[in-house]
């Protein structure tokens, strides 16, 4: 494993306690980390990171100690975190090289290198001597995990990355991430949106509450979701007695009142149909059934 | 282990984003254009002399401004750097990167300060551009690098980490300026130099102008003091690291981090404990020195009839033998004498005899082994070596005299009484650089003050290549110079420095200027006029000696330079200072505080001036295009030598309440006047420890320096006689705080004791009998007493009787004067022309009052007389011409102006009377004065319309705003925004010469005179009026005062008043039947005149 995580726990000094007891192993690859605003999320990765103690637990990052050999961790960590704004002053190329110097690449040539191949794969090149806050979103968000990649680290962890990205960056970025976790890193991917973790990650843990719910692929808990998933046409009157009795993930307006899929253990109605669950459907089931956290409605 | 790189790295992205900043560049900006501004109009304009004179200035000038705009702006941009990284995730992808919290704010301070640094270099850049384009001025380059990192480095990094810290612990920008722009404003404008300097973090106050000739020979204490804010600065960015709000790599790094910037501000803290030890072992020095002077300042000395010093330089002590002959004074077997505490004395010999010696402190106590009897002849010895401990040096000087600042424009300089280095060495009687007879200054003894004249013989063996200056016929061998006196001095002083000596010879007399090396920037200029130069100095010599009826003593007579930092204070028992010695004067660097030394300067402007005018088509002004470049030049030199010869020195200007202009007078500490007279002179009294001032004062009287009256609104005299009228002279001479007026208090002083003498004689011929009996007594020791007496056998005064009553007495008279009134006599063999003036002592104090009439041919009758407590006299003068102006002066009264000056009037002409006898007539004390109904601007019945509020701004630009005292000056042209009242003697008053002036205005603003009318009938009614700057320079054609009267039934008579044609003085302005009851008259601001000046108005009964 890359990660150990054991019996963690944070209790803020307003007696919040973010996480409670956190064991957990990650291994290589891409990782993700799902779960409800205010699940602790955030706590984690800044735990992991290195900008926060843990209240206890340990911590172990590639053979080493996080909590007391931060030095040697912060040599493998890259971190995008989730509100990644730029200093007005940069240029894009100086972003990154200040990352690269900070990160310990202290070869000017090196460095130079290293920057200008960053700038190509993230495909920010063309636009190098920009003022960083001049790009759009999705190249402030290239430049975001370019910072995090400029210093090849083991660990890359990224807070939230495609939030405000349209559909044809989100699908750059994964693909950006996708490439960097061939090389036997671990990344953490911490969003709220399923779908980055389906189409990326080949392992997830579900947090809620500062505890962890489910740990394991995605498949896994799409499978636990089988059976659990329907597909019905009703009309208007029929339609909000389910949507009070049942999660109700998807409403599409038709010609006969509304086509919805419903998150349900039982037929929630007779024109119901069984329907293939999605991560999206396995994530609402597990808050549904097993944590029992869904809010109707 | 730090990473160099990685600090680096930080500190370069760091100085990007300084640079990129709007609010650096706007600083930059603004720091850059007003300084190359203020450059360029120093080198192409007439920049101050001490700018050109002192090279350091230059940049120290610079760094001074930049320093107090970028100590504030570093708040803001330090304070904004914690800020930045507390509020942006961007800081948070750095927080994860490996490298250290103190790599990291240590990267953070680099960046900022290498922004800072690089405008330094710019500004310095500039000014060095500007510096090598101006004319004769010279460059110094370890001044360059000196004040920045002496003033600008620990400034910077002392605020940048109070910032950093302050911010780390508030947490909140708005608390951390608060507190960070108030701690500036409060060491900038009020702590300032207190403290000894202490909390003067900027260094804005740190005396700080660096020498030529010594560069600082106050290093230790100004590195001392700098490193109390660069150890602060660099600690407490440490503990901003330690408490930085990211985890640190380890944690024992955070700890070494705390253990050593604890350590360096703890060193901080213990800098300015030394800073202060320092300071407070000075006081308590000189406690012990002055307690060591009190014991000892009873014990036996000698006179000492001859000094054979032999001194040897060495480059930071020297070596002495000093033989001395004389005689006991008193009998006795220990003998005191007082040698710089400084110097270690190895052995003292009577003839060649060893003798047994104490030192304490700087008291050496001589045993002869035996009883010696008075008038013993003795032959002592000593040897000694050592340097020059200063702390000796001035015990009589308040402390808070010493701590003044020394300021020169916008410059602090160190103050240094003595200088012993490897490159220059002066040490002046003050430092007691060889043994002299009895004690230094004691606080309870004035036998102490009891000097003797001596010959001194001087060997000298100075360091190579440097050249010695002393008193005495020069002869020099092979390196060695002998120095012998051909006047008996009462001291010696010595110089030593890497001269050039310039000379001339006028009547056996030797005149030079001993200039450091390179420093001569004149005679190039002067060439031209050599040859007549010895004939200007001999005009000067024999009109500064004419006008004191004393001769220069001496054969030579030369000018000293001498380290800038040089100081020295007057005494209350001599005017003469320190910078002052028999045959020279110790001027500062290329004379840097006298005006006119700037010679080359001052020749441009003559020839420029002159080309103006002639282009104007005539002579004008101080130019003419009649003179030539030879007379011009004369001028510019006759200026430079009136610098010594004038007894006011520098003014000082100051800002009081509300923007209010004060002015204060120095004495000129170059003047001449001790050469004449206190080095030939020694009068001591055990009793009047001032009298050799009051001597030095009557002969050379303080001159009142009545043009202070418009910035002041007195006199520096009148002044002084506020004073007398709540405080004895013995109080006033306990008092340090009046120090400024000392030079008008002991004038007033000297001049109402020796009135005695005059009145008895005249006052010529009393000065002539003074003059004689200090000529007669040159070189020798005397009493006060002795003069005394001898002035009183010459005079018939009693002026021993009268000197308990003349310190002590407190209370002083007070007058009023009438305006004289002249009738010529005629009768058929003659024409005598007689002058009356009414007096009336208001007081409880009988007063002394000298009437000077002065006639058509310039003749003056000084007629002294007295008049009684509440008594009125007419004083009758005659004169066979008809007399231009008459003066009474009141010496010390309650009068202001204590001199009147009146102009003759309409003389009548009388056939039918003989003239009376000069002499006082008493009068009726009730009806003395004219019975006219007159309402001053002093009196009950005067009253003004009440004042429109002013706003700050135009209050601070008005100089003539609200102060603590009743007497304003003004300027016509820019007159006060308020009423304010000010003092001449061309106002009417009875025993207070004043008038309200007021901004012209609309009308609505007005002055009331009440009158009572008893007598109802016809009046003529006057208004004084006196002529202002304004009308005198620029006569408008509608300069008229709008008036009117309100009688008593409250009906208006509006009139108006043309002072063009008005008379000075009482003017009719309407002739009105007035009835029974109150009139009014009014005084509108409505004039097209700037101001309006209120003075009284007069009702005569037709």
């Amino acid at each position: 494993m890359s990660i150990i995580i054991k019996d963690v726990n944070k209790i803020y000094p307003n007696g919040n306690h973010a996480l409670k007891n956190i064991n957990l192993e990650i291994p290589p690859g891409m990782f993700g980390l799902l779960g409800p605003n205010g699940a602790g999320k955030s706590t984690l990765i800044r735990i992991l990171v290195a900008l926060m103690e843990p209240t206890s637990g340990s911590i172990e990052m590639y053979g080493c100690n996080l909590l007391k050999e931060r030095e040697q961790a912060r040599r493998i960590i890259g971190y995008l975190p989730q509100d990644f704004r730029f200093f007005a002053q940069y240029k894009t190329y100086e972003f990154l090289d200040y990352a690269a110097c900070l990160s310990g690449m202290n070869n000017r040539k090196e460095r130079k290198n290293a920057v200008d191949k960053m700038l190509e794969s993230v495909g920010l090149y063309d636009v190098r001597d920009r003022y960083a806050n001049r790009l759009s979103g999705g190249m402030k968000r290239r430049l975001g995990i370019a910072q995090a990649l400029i210093h090849d680290p083991k660990v890359i962890i990224v807070d939230e990355p495609t939030t405000g990205l349209d559909p044809e960056e989100r699908i750059r970025f994964r693909n950006l991430l996708s490439k960097a976790s061939g090389n036997n890193v671990t990344i953490i991917l911490s969003t709220h949106i399923v779908g980055d973790i389906s189409s990326s990650c080949n392992m997830m843990t579900l947090l809620n509450k500062g505890e962890l719910g489910f740990i394991g692929s995605p498949e896994e808990i799409i499978n636990e979701a089988k059976g659990s998933v329907w597909r019905a046409i009703i009309p208007e009157d029929e339609f909000q007695i389910i949507n009070d009795k049942f999660p109700v993930v998807s409403t599409i307006p038709v010609a006969q009142g509304w086509e919805i899929q419903v998150v349900s253990k039982e037929k929630p109605c007779e024109s119901a149909e069984p329907y293939e669950p999605n991560l999206e459907h396995a994530y609402v089931y597990y808050m549904e059934n097993k944590l029992n956290l869904w809010t109707k409605g | 282990m730090i990473s160099l790189n990685t600090i680096n790295s930080v500190a370069k992205y760091e100085r990007k984003l300084l640079f990129r900043s709007w609010f650096f560049r706007i600083f930059a900006f603004l720091t850059i254009v007003p300084l190359g501004i203020f450059n360029y109009a120093t080198a192409f304009d007439n920049a101050s002399w001490v700018i050109k004179a002192i090279p350091s200035s230059i940049p120290y000038m610079n760094i001074l401004f930049l320093n107090v705009g970028q100590a504030i702006i570093a708040i803001f941009l330090a304070s904004d750097f914690i800020k930045r990284d507390q509020k942006l995730d961007t800081s948070e992808v750095f927080m994860v990167k490996p490298m250290s919290n103190l790599e990291y704010v240590l990267g953070k301070t680099v960046g900022s300060l290498q922004m800072f640094i690089l405008l330094n270099v710019a500004i310095l850049l500039m000014s060095y551009i500007f510096n090598s384009l101006m004319e004769g001025v010279w460059i110094d380059y370890q001044a360059y690098i000196f004040y920045i990192l002496i003033l600008s480095v620990p400034t910077l990094i002392f605020i940048v980490g109070l910032s950093y810290f302050l911010m780390i612990l508030t947490k909140n920008q708005a608390i951390t300026f608060v507190i960070l722009l108030g701690y500036v404003a409060t060491t900038l404008f009020y702590i300032k130099g207190k403290v000894n300097y202490l909390f003067d973090y900027m260094g804005f106050n740190l005396p700080l102008m660096k020498s030529d000739i010594v560069g600082f020979p106050n290093i230790d204490s100004i590195i001392i003091h700098r490193l109390i804010y660069l150890l602060l600065g660099i600690g407490l960015i440490g503990l901003t690291t330690y408490k930085l709000n990211r985890l640190p790599n380890k944690n024992s790094g955070r700890y070494k981090v705390l253990c050593v910037s604890l350590i360096l501000v703890f060193g901080g803290l213990f800098c300015g404990f030394i800073h202060i030890n320092d300071f407070n072992s000075d006081a308590s020095k000189r406690k012990f020195f002055i307690s060591l002077n009190n014991k000892y300042s009873s014990y036996p000395k000698i006179t000492s009839d001859n000094y054979r010093i032999n001194l040897k330089q060495f480059s930071d002590h020297i070596a002495c033998d000093v033989n001395i002959e004389g005689k006991t004074v008193v009998g006795g077997k220990v003998f005191a004498f007082c040698l710089n505490p400084g110097l270690k004395v190895s052995n003292v010999k009577d003839n060649s005899q060893d003798l047994k010696f104490e030192r304490e402190g700087n008291i050496l106590l001589v045993d002869f082994g035996k009883e010696m009897e008075k008038d013993a002849a003795v032959n002592l010895t000593f040897t000694y070596e050592g340097d020059i401990d200063q702390t000796l040096c001035y015990l009589d000087i308040e402390k808070d005299v010493l701590e003044e600042m020394n300021s020169n424009f916008v410059f602090n300089i160190d103050k240094q009484y003595a200088f012993l280095t490897s490159d220059f060495l002066l040490l002046t009687p003050e430092t007691y650089w060889y043994p002299r007879p009895g004690t230094s200054y004691s606080s309870e003894n004035p036998d102490w003050n009891q000097t003797y004249f001596s010959n001194f013989e001087i060997n000298v063996e100075p360091l190579k290549g440097l050249v010695p200056v002393t008193q005495g016929e020069r002869k020099e061998n092979d390196g060695k110079y002998t120095f012998i006196t051909d006047k008996p001095l009462q001291a010696a002083s010595i110089v030593i420095g890497n001269y050039d000596y310039l000379k001339t010879e006028k009547d056996s007399i030797e005149y030079g200027i001993w200039i450091i090396k390179g420093h001569d920037y004149f005679t190039s200029t002067f060439d031209s006029i050599q040859d007549t130069i010895p004939g200007m100095i001999k005009d000067i010599k024999y009109g500064f000696e004419w006008n004191r009826y004393l001769k220069y003593p001496f054969k030579r007579f030369a000018l000293v330079e001498v380290p800038v930092q040089f100081a020295h204070y007057e005494r209350m028992w001599s005017m003469a200072q320190e910078s002052v010695q028999p045959e020279f004067i110790l001027v500062g660097e290329r004379g840097y505080d006298i005006r006119n030394a700037d010679v080359v300067t001052n020749f441009k402007n003559q020839v420029k001036w002159s080309k103006n005018d002639s282009g104007r088509g005539g002579r004008r002004g101080r130019g003419g295009n009649d003179r030539t470049e030879k007379d011009m030049k004369q001028d510019v030199v006759s200026w430079f030598f009136w610098s010594f010869t004038n007894a006011t020195g520098q003014m000082n200007w100051s800002m009081g309440a509300a923007g209010r202009e004060n002015i204060k007078a120095s004495t000129n500490p170059y003047f001449l006047f001790p050469e004449i007279y206190n080095f030939r002179v020694n009068i001591y009294s055990p009793e009047w420890t001032i009298a050799n001032r009051i001597l030095e004062q009557y002969i050379n009287p303080a001159d009142g320096n009545d043009w202070w009256r418009r910035i002041n609104g007195l006199s520096s005299q009148e002044e002084a006689n506020i004073l007398f009228s709540k405080n004895s002279f013995r109080d006033l001479l306990k008092n340090s705080e009046h120090r400024d007026l000392i030079n008008d208090i002991m004038s007033a002083k000297s001049i109402e004791l020796f009135n005695l003498g005059e009145m008895e004689m005249t006052p010529d011929e009393f000065k002539r009998a003074l003059y004689y009996i200090v000529e007669e007594n040159s070189f020798k020791n005397l009493t006060f007493e002795a003069i005394l007496d001898s002035l009183s056998s010459v005079s018939g005064a009693d002026f021993k009787g009268n000197l308990t009553f003349w310190i002590d007495s407190i209370n002083v008279p007070c007058y009023e004067i009438s305006e004289p009134v002249t009738t010529l006599i005629r009768d058929l063999d003659e024409e005598v022309y007689e002058t009356v003036i009414k007096i009336k002592n208001i007081s409880d104090k009988k007063g002394l009052i000298r009437m000077n009439v002065r006639e058509q041919q310039d003749e003056t009758i000084n007629d002294f007389f007295y008049v009684e407590p509440h008594t009125a006299i007419e004083r009758v003068v005659l004169t066979y011409t008809s007399p231009r102006n008459i003066n009474v002066n009141t010496f010390i009264s309650k009068n202001i102006p204590s001199v009147s000056s009146f102009s003759t009037g309409k003389v009548e002409t009388v056939t039918t009377r003989l003239p009376r006898e000069e002499g006082s007539y008493p009068i009726s004390y009730n009806d003395s004065i004219k019975d006219e109904i007159i309402v001053d601007n002093e009196d009950p019945g005067f009253s003004v319309s009440e004042d429109e509020p002013v706003g700050i701004l135009p209050m601070l630009i008005n100089k003539s705003a609200e102060g603590s005292t009743k007497y304003r000056g003004y300027s016509p042209w820019r007159p006060p925004l308020k009423w304010i009242v000010t003092t001449d003697s061309k106002y009417y008053g009875k025993t207070v010469r004043s008038a309200h002036v007021l901004k012209s205005g609309d009308g609505s603003r007005y002055a009331r005179w009440d009158a009572e009318i008893t007598d109802e009938g016809s009046y003529d009614v006057y208004y004084y009026v006196s002529t202002d700057d304004e009308r005198r320079w620029n006569r408008r054609n509608n300069a008229y005062y709008q008036f009117y009267i309100m009688d008593v039934n409250g009906d208006k008579n509006e009139i108006s008043l043309d002072l063009n044609n008005a008379e000075e003085g009482w003017t009719q302005i309407s002739t009105s039947y007035l009835n029974k009851g109150k009139i009014s008259v009014f005084l509108t601001n409505k004039t097209k005149q700037r101001c309006i000046v209120a003075d009284a108005v007069k009702f005569v009964k037709r």
